[in-house]
């Protein structure tokens, strides 16, 4: 199976994690919805959210700590999948070099260096008040990630100047 | 740059269209004009031999250098 172009593995990567993205969407809507409409019950302080379709249900402290993290970390997932799927999107084009993959790749990595460890530390210290710091390797994930895409965009920005040299090559 | 490329004046001397030396030589007419305005990056022998070759000329009078 070919790696990049119209039908490929690029492309079913891209459909793969544009759908999750999507059905997070619509789940993080979801749950939004039914904490305004009050649509979920409460028993000795936890609140249990019934999911519907899967028929599972989720449960946590009934706090506006546990709700503001569940949401936040909805969002970041939403966005790293939708950028993820950007940048399938662009490799499933003819010419992988192009500025499309450089710009979601520099999204990316500013999500994963910068938005992500931030996000980290304000769930842990402002949000849920904890006294030490456990989930270090979230935070190791998240700049080895980083890391790597911010090596990819580099790597593309020059894959797209020689490209840029080789189409001017007559 | 300072490589100045004079196909104008040599297509304008053998009296050929820019689309008749294109077909000529089996390049785009897009990509014979990249080369005429300049902004081309570089020319590949086979090109230059195609284009030498339609117009009975050296790569001399189609590519000059001039200082900036």
């Amino acid at each position: 199976m070919k790696i990049f172009g119209p039908i490929s593995l690029s492309a079913f990567f891209y459909y793969i994690f544009r759908s999750i993205s999507i059905v997070l969407l619509a789940f993080l809507t979801y749950t939004e919805c039914a904490f305004i409409t009050d649509r979920f019950t409460v028993e000795d302080g936890r609140f249990d959210m019934k999911i519907p379709l899967i028929g599972s249900s989720i449960q946590a402290d009934y706090q506006f700590s546990d709700i503001l993290t569940i949401t936040l970390i909805l969002i970041f997932g939403i966005l790293l999948l939708y950028l993820l799927s950007n940048i399938f999107k662009a490799l499933k084009k003819t010419v992988i070099f192009n500025k499309g993959i450089i710009k979601n790749l520099k999204l990316l990595t500013i999500l994963n260096l910068i938005i992500g460890p931030v996000l980290n530390f304000l769930i842990h210290y402002p949000i849920m008040h904890k006294t030490e710091f456990r989930n270090i390797h979230n935070l190791i994930l998240l700049i080895i990630f980083g890391m790597i895409s911010l090596f990819l965009t580099y790597v593309f920005q020059k894959g797209f100047s020689v490209q840029s040299e080789n189409d001017l090559t007559i | 740059m300072s490589i100045v490329v004079n196909l104008n004046t040599v297509l304008a001397e053998r009296n050929l269209k820019s689309k008749e030396l294109a077909e000529m030589i089996g390049i785009t007419e897009a990509n014979l004009s990249i080369l005429k305005s300049g902004k081309a990056k570089a020319i590949r022998f086979s090109t230059l031999e195609a284009i030498c070759k339609a117009l009975d000329c050296q790569p001399a009078d189609i590519l000059a250098y001039e200082k900036e």
